[in-house]
Order: structure tokens, then C-alpha cells, then sequence
């Protein structure tokens, strides 16, 4: 009950009426707020210090005019033309008390009780005052011969009636100005909204790492939502839910891995059951759950793929509040629809990397099912032709198609008969010819997919030679592009260090020594110098103990070497 | 009241000048506000503001234009000013600093960034 009173008396001391007072008390009326029941909330003394004008009965006097009206209604005319309390000194001679209902929101919140005792208009210059205010010609009022018409009765009540307009007009107007304070207060809360997604989708790139994108999410986020702390989780494996790691978080405190493996289960719990975001506090209504110390409010948000969640943003503790709102909520959601979009495409994105790797790697699996030594044979190639490459300091995407060359080099061998693939011994100069076929068989199998053309063209050159005499259209010296020139390069060599179904395998040094000979006529010479840059008895070490079945497993392995 | 520093707000569109301005206002800061680049021109000269805020397109003068006239008037050659612009849209450097431009912000823009910017200029920070 008091509660509803002070917030009333806030209301009614608006700078609004204090300022309809004021004038009140220029035109000398001095006046008081009761609250509708009679209490008096503001007295004619505060406005005006000493307030000689009104005797000293005024409280009762107001107050025993309010309850005798009992509730006031708007349409209760409360003119009252007799001093209730029967005064006989002069200045309660022309008796005349007003009393205005304050209405907001079509409920009267107080009345305003002026006393007219003291009003005279037999002073020229007050009345001059008064008719200034309302904006009416004196002289007119004077030629007229209105003067002591301006102190009867209907004037009176044309001034309670002036006064009420008044009134409502400056209410209207100090509600206009703090609605329009709102309304900038939510507009600019929702530039910031606005802004926050923009940037959001600005930096949503398909190959960025997850990392990074909720890092600088949680950085942006953490302002314009203001919690104490915000949190991204993600399962450990995006196909099985083994367990879940914080990707990335801001504000305080650090949360320990237990305490995040029970908002991952509860979030993930909720999600299945309501389809919804779990939001929790005690602040309307008690906890759902129980939660762990630092934890006040939460809202957790699951980030959904097809049927299954995929990871959750998480906001704990509003700060300057209680509690999130639901403009709080609305945001995590947005922001949170706006990561599962981005998680997706990147989940989509490497499974796409790793569908291409294992097709091509399948692809050469198919030969190794024929011939053992291809299969080890062109993912060693496929590591010394990407290392020439970096040394080349060649594009990311060109490194990347030098590996895929590398491990293709011989797909062409799946056209050639086992009778000439698998021979033990030398091959007769027939069985030799087609042999040569290899590089173009590849080639034409290759040339479907046309984002790998280059690794095409590498597969058909890797058996020229620099000096002209390879195969199959004996081109010479940078006629052959550069793909195939290392190709060619990182094959012999390794040819040349495994050992084969005619011969064994080379030692070391030999092999290093037979590439320095033939250095310009089978090899590029510039190639040939930059492989011997390396320290390559610990890269020969380091390719020759990966093996396939790792490969197999984790298909990057090879690009985290 | 002197001891205010005072920010003078152009922009054609309302509901910014009324963010920006309840922004600033709150953040202790005067604030004058203009419609369009003519009234910009005249109330930069009348008032004198520490820094100015404005759109790069507004009726009449656009912000750029009234960058350059307000340099060539040593009353307000020195005044710092935040350019807006449409997202995308970007000034070269030299036309900025020719102009006493110090940055542009695009739109839609975070008001809480826009006080930062304006508490770090006017305490006398590098922007």
C-alpha cells in the first residue's frame, strides 16, 4: 500500500504540475495535492516558503472538502463557493475553494485543491497577469466593464475548467516527452542489436575456424547483452556426443569442465523434451533446476542441425538486472540462429573435405589391391611434390593440388593388364609401350572433375623429362609444366629408394647421387636444387613412417605433417 | 553548464538524430541537432561545437561538402568530425583528412560505440 502511494506521489510531482503550481501560485492562488482519499501529498507551503495568504486551516479545510465528496468522479462538479469552516476574518470573506481531479490513465490519481479566497481582481495588474496567461486582451476585459465579472462565480468555473485542460495538456506533454525517452532508449538498444548481427554475419566465413568465430562472437556479444558471462559449447566429435568442450567464452568466473558438461546435458535435456531454450531463474517463479553457486540466471540456448543439437550458446548472470528479459532472450536466439547456420556449413565443409580426400584415396586403393607398392608409393610422392611446392612458395590451393597430384600420379595404372602391372623381372619392349599408356589413361580419368584440371595435366606429364626424351609427347625443358616436373621428381626418387619388384632399393646417398646426375637432363635443375635444400634423411624418415591404415583414420593427418 | 563540451548531430533521418542525442546526452554531453547540411553549416558557425557528427548524404549539402566549406572558416577549421555512411561506402584517406574527417561509421551503428568514440576524441585520445 505504501509502495503504490510513493509511486503515485512520484508521479504527481511531475515537473508538470509543480510548473501548473507555480503559475497558480503567480496568479496567486496558492494550492495543495491530496491524494484521492484525503492524505495530503504536497502542501501550499513547499512551492511558495510562507504562504501568508491562506489561513491556517487550510488542511482541514481541503481535506474535509475531499472526503465530503467521498470518491471523486470526473464529472463531480467540486465547485464550492463557502468556506466550510465558517470564518469570519476578512480574507475568508470571498470564500472560493477548486478543486481539480488529476486523471492518468482514466483514473483520478490526486486532486488538486486550490483556494480562490484570496484571488482578487480588483488589482488591475494581477489581472493583467492573468489575462497575459490565457492570452486574453485586459483592455477589452476593461472597456467592458468585465472587471468585477471576473470575480464571480462563472468565471470561477470557467478557470477550474481552463485549469483541467491545463492540466491534462502538461501531463500529456510530460508523458509525450518520457514515452519518447523510452521509445530512443529501445530504438538505440536495438541499433546495437542490429549492429551486433551485422557483424556477426560479416565475419560468418565457411573455413574459418569455429574458434575463432565464437571468440569474437562471445567479445561482441557479452556488451550489448550485458550478462557476467557467456559460453559456447560444442560436443567434442559433431557426430557422437562422447563430450562437450568450451569452444569459447567471455566475462567471469571460469567455469569448471564438470559444471559445463551439466549445461551441455541439462541444455540438450530441455531441447529434446520442449524443443525450447531452457531459461531459468528465481526470479518470477522458482528454479526448474538446480544450479551450482556462481549461477543466478541462465539461458541456454541449443544450436540445432536437422534433428540433433549441435552445440549451445549460453548467457549466465544479467548484470544491472535482476534478470534476462525477453528482448535478452529474442537476441540469444537470433545470434544463436545465426551460429547454427554458420556450424552447420562448416561441419558441411569438412565432411565435403573429407568425402574428397577418401575418394581419392579409395581411388588409389583400387590399385594398391592390384599392385602393393603403388599405394604407399604415391602418398609418400604426394609429400615430397607438396614440400616442393612450399618450397616453391606457391599458393595455398596450388600446395594443396600438388598433393592430390602426387597421389594420383599412377591412377592410371588401374588400365594397364596385370600381366605387365605385377611382372616380376624387365619388361619386353611391348609390355613396355604400354606401360607408357599410364599418363594418359590418368589424365583422360581425371579430366571429369574440373576442379582438379592441374592434377590432371601433372598426371600426364610426371614421365616426361627435362631434356625431352620422356613420355608420351616428349616435351622439354619448361614445356612441361611445372606440376608434372616435380611430380616426375618426387616419383624417381622415391622409386629409387623403394625397393621394386626388379630391383632393391637404392641406399640414401646413392639416390641423392643419381638425382645431382641426371640434374638437367631427366630433372629440372632448379627443382633438383631445392630438394637437396632439405635435410632428407629426416624427411625420408618422416614420410616413410606414415602408414595407410593411419591415413585411413584421420584423413588430415597428412596435412597437419 | 559552460564546462559541457557540446556535439552537433546531422542527419536527414530523425529517429538517428534522436538516438544519437539521447545517447550523448546521457553520456554528459550537450547536443545541437540539423536536418540537412545547410542548417548544419549555419548552427556550426553559430554555435561552435566541439565535435560534429554527421550523415554523408543530407539534403542540401552533403556531409562531405560541408566538411570542406567548415574547413576553409578558421572559426571552425579545427572542429574533429565522425563521418556516417552507408554500409560499404568508404572515403580515401586523403579526402578524410583533407576535410578534418577523423573516421566514418557505418550504419546501422552501435550508439554505446559511437559515445566511446566521442569520450576518447574529446578527452583528446587517437582515434
Amino acid at each position: 500500500m505504501n509502495e503504490t502511494l510513493t509511486q503515485t506521489r512520484s508521479d504527481i510531482n511531475s515537473a508538470a504540475l509543480i510548473s501548473i503550481r507555480r503559475l497558480l501560485l503567480e496568479l496567486g492562488i496558492p494550492s495543495a495535492l491530496l491524494s484521492p482519499e484525503g492524505v495530503c501529498l504536497s502542501d501550499p507551503f513547499d512551492l511558495a516558503g510562507t504562504s501568508d495568504s491562506l489561513c491556517g486551516d487550510w488542511r482541514q479545510c481541503f481535506t474535509q472538502i475531499a472526503c465530503d465528496r467521498g470518491i471523486i468522479s470526473p464529472d463531480l462538479n467540486p465547485f464550492e463557493t463557502s468556506c466550510p469552516q465558517d470564518h469570519h476574518s476578512p480574507r475568508c470573506a470571498a470564500a472560493g475553494l477548486m478543486i481539480v481531479p488529476i486523471i492518468q490513465r482514466r483514473k483520478t490519481v490526486a486532486l488538486l485543491c486550490c483556494c480562490l479566497k484570496t484571488l482578487q481582481f480588483n488589482d488591475s495588474e494581477s489581472l493583467q497577469r492573468l489575462c497575459s496567461k490565457l492570452k486574453i486582451d485586459s483592455s477589452l476585459l476593461f472597456e467592458h466593464g468585465l472587471r468585477d465579472a471576473v470575480n464571480g462565480p462563472i468565471t470561477r468555473q470557467i478557470l477550474q475548467k481552463l485549469l483541467q485542460l491545463l492540466i491534462e495538456k502538461a501531463q500529456t506533454s510530460h508523458d509525450n516527452i518520457a514515452e519518447m525517452e523510452a521509445l530512443g532508449n529501445s530504438l538505440s538498444q536495438s541499433y546495437e542489436e542490429l549492429t551486433l548481427l551485422h557483424t556477426i554475419s560479416d565475419s560468418m566465413k565457411v573455413n574459418q575456424k569455429p574458434e575463432t568465430f565464437f571468440d569474437q562472437l562471445c567479445q561482441n556479444l557479452i556488451g550489448v547483452i550485458k550478462a557476467q558471462k557467456l559460453v559456447v559449447l560444442c560436443p567434442d566429435n559433431h557426430q557422437s556426443h562422447a563430450g562437450v568442450s568450451q569452444v569459447a567464452t567471455a566475462g567471469q568466473p571460469q567455469l569448471e569442465p564438470a559444471l559445463l558438461e551439466m549445461l551441455w546435458h541439462r541444455t540438450v535435456e530441455y531441447a529434446r523434451k520442449n524443443e525450447g531454450v531452457l531459461i531459468d531463474s528465481n526470479v518470477d517463479s522458482p528454479y526448474t533446476y538446480k544450479w551450482p553457486a556462481p549461477i543466478r540466471n541462465i539461458v541456454c540456448v541449443p544450436l540445432h542441425r536437422d534433428q540433433n543439437v549441435i552445440g549451445a550458446l549460453i548467457a549466465i548472470n544479467k548484470t544491472g538486472k535482476p534478470d534476462f528479459d525477453s528482448v535478452d532472450t529474442k537476441l540469444l536466439i537470433s545470434v544463436a540462429n545465426e551460429c547454427a547456420v554458420y556450424l552447420q556449413n562448416f561441419h558441411l565443409y569438412d565432411d565435403m573435405q573429407e568425402l574428397l580426400l577418401g575418394s581419392l584415396r579409395a581411388l588409389t586403393s583400387s590399385i594398391d589391391a592390384k599392385d602393393t607398392y603403388t599405394c604407399g608409393h604415391s602418398e609418400r610422392v604426394a609429400m615430397i611434390s607438396r614440400r616442393l611446392a612450399e618450397q616453391l612458395a606457391l599458393s595455398a590451393k596450388e600446395i594443396n593440388n600438388m598433393y592430390f597430384a602426387g597421389l594420383l600420379h599412377d591412377v592410371g595404372k588401374i588400365g594397364i593388364s596385370d600381366k605387365v602391372l605385377c611382372k616380376t623381372g624387365r619388361l619386353s619392349a611391348d609390355e613396355y609401350a604400354q606401360m607408357q599408356k599410364h599418363p594418359q589413361i590418368g589424365a583422360d580419368i581425371l579430366r571429369g572433375i574440373k576442379q582438379i584440371s592441374e592434377v590432371g595435366l601433372a598426371v600426364l606429364t610426371h614421365h616426361e623429362r627435362f631434356d625431352g626424351t620422356g613420355y608420351p609427347h616428349g616435351l622439354a625443358g619448361t614445356d612441361i609444366p611445372l606440376a608434372g616436373r616435380i611430380v616426375q621428381l618426387a616419383d624417381s626418387f622415391d622409386a629409387m629408394i623403394s625397393h621394386r619388384t626388379y630391383r632393391t632399393a637404392l641406399p640414401l646417398n646413392a639416390a641423392i647421387a643419381e638425382i645431382i646426375r641426371f640434374s638437367g637432363t631427366q630433372f629440372d635443375p632448379h627443382l633438383v636444387d631445392l630438394f637437396l635444400q632439405n635435410d632428407i634423411p629426416q624427411f625420408i624418415r618422416d614420410i616413410q613412417t606414415v602408414n595407410t591404415d593411419q591415413l585411413r583414420k584421420n584423413p588430415f593427418h597428412a596435412f597437419t605433417n | 553548464m559552460n564546462s559541457l563540451k557540446k556535439v552537433l548531430v546531422a542527419d536527414d533521418e530523425v529517429h538517428i538524430l534522436h538516438v544519437v542525442s539521447l545517447k550523448l546526452r546521457n553520456g554528459g554531453y550537450q547536443v545541437i541537432t540539423a536536418q540537412d547540411g545547410r542548417e548544419a553549416l549555419e548552427l556550426a558557425q553559430v554555435e561552435k561545437p566541439d565535435l560534429i557528427i554527421t550523415d554523408y548524404q543530407m539534403p542540401f549539402l552533403s556531409g562531405l561538402e560541408l566538411c570542406r566549406r567548415l574547413k576553409q572558416i578558421p572559426a571552425t577549421a579545427q572542429i574533429p568530425v565522425i563521418m556516417l555512411t552507408a554500409r560499404g561506402f568508404s572515403l580515401d584517406n586523403n579526402v578524410m583528412t583533407s576535410a578534418g574527417i577523423l573516421t566514418c561509421v557505418n550504419k546501422p551503428f552501435s550508439p554505446r560505440e559511437i559515445l566511446l568514440m566521442v569520450d576518447d576524441i574529446l578527452a583528446g585520445a587517437p582515434v
